[in-house]
């Protein structure tokens, strides 16, 4: 992720969670409450945002949380702050995770791959920063197998990455291409919305 | 889960149905009648999906971002052709007839989304 997407999500900031990230995690709580509720291990939670996800996070865990932006970490502090384990947060980008190999057991998404900018770069780090067998799990916006869908996704891209996320990302095809074993993949909303589940293969 | 899923499926065909009788409504009196007639549908359709967008940025605080877009700017498109069609009738129809007609595409858009939506749901999904 470059510095101009860190400007980007810096300016989005203020707006973010009224204009869009609000209502969408009312919308789709139960689900992400029940994709996190996997969470045990050493946990890495990327693209934390203004934090709105801690409220999904089961008790009791120590998670790190990073985002590339510092204005939405300034807001996601005091969210840290109110969870019931905890949640550490450091300003990084996915594409350059400053974590050493294989350090987490888990890595959990939640709507990042539609931000950052080299999505397979960042997938590559995620993949690195895994122990074997580790997992990715990840909530994520892709593109649709249906037409018309993914030709209205394609349309509004150009407008949408101007202020926030791109909507026409094929994410699972991206997780595999960075050598991830895509274990089970849910839709949620007309092939767009989607819960993905991989793991890291173990080395022969 | 399927009382929350029921109330944003409500949600989003009461948005798509108002907004798109409100982009009927607009492109119907925007579209002159001495267009020629193969210009029509085209100007509709353009001028629909350009009005969908404030539409959808007005709706997305309430239900979300991608899901009312997807909803609206198709809804919007074909609510644009069908109005901007009607432009070229003699005699050319009313606001109310153009809201009317917007608000049917608009439903029946949102309907046939949701029954996608349903069929997409089924099993898992790839790429």
């Amino acid at each position: 992720m470059s510095s101009s997407d860190r400007g980007k999500w810096n300016r989005a900031a203020p707006r973010y969670e009224s204009f869009a990230a609000r209502a969408a995690e009312q919308r789709w709580a139960r689900y992400k409450r029940k994709l996190f509720s996997g969470m045990q291990g050493k946990v890495l939670f990327l693209a934390a945002g203004t934090g709105l996800d801690f409220q999904f996070f089961p008790p009791g865990k120590t998670i790190v949380a990073i985002d590339v932006s510092e204005q939405m970490l300034r807001r996601a502090a005091p969210r840290a702050r109110r969870y019931r384990g905890a949640i550490h947060l450091q300003q990084m980008n996915v594409g350059q995770l400053a974590f050493q190999d294989a350090s987490f057991d888990q890595v959990y998404t939640s709507c990042t791959f539609c931000s950052v900018s080299e999505p397979l770069e960042g997938l590559r780090q995620i993949r690195r920063v895994l122990r074997p067998d580790g997992t990715l799990l990840m909530f994520e916006h892709t593109v649709s197998r249906w037409f018309p869908f993914n030709a209205m996704l394609h349309a509004c891209t150009p407008l949408s990455r101007r202020f926030g996320p791109e909507m026409n990302r094929p994410t699972v095809r991206s997780v595999r291409q960075a050598g991830f074993e895509v274990r089970r993949v849910e839709r949620h909303y007309l092939d767009v919305l989607k819960t993905i589940k991989a793991r890291k293969p173990v080395p022969r | 889960m399927a009382s929350s899923r029921i109330r944003y499926f409500l949600g989003d065909l009461v948005a798509t149905t108002v907004a798109c009788s409100s982009i009927a409504a607009f492109t119907g009196t925007c579209v002159p009648s001495d267009c020629p007639p193969w210009a029509l549908m085209p100007l509709g359709m353009a001028l629909g999906m350009a009005l969908s967008i404030p539409c959808w940025l007005a709706a997305g605080p309430l239900l979300g971002m991608i899901e009312p877009m997807l909803q609206i700017m198709l809804g919007g498109m074909v609510a644009g052709m069908a109005a901007g069609m009607s432009a070229g009738h003699e005699p050319a129809p009313g606001l109310l007839a153009l809201a009317a007609l917007g608000a049917g595409c608009g439903a029946v858009t949102s309907l046939a989304i949701g029954a996608s939506d349903w069929i997409l749901r089924q099993g898992e999904a790839d790429e």
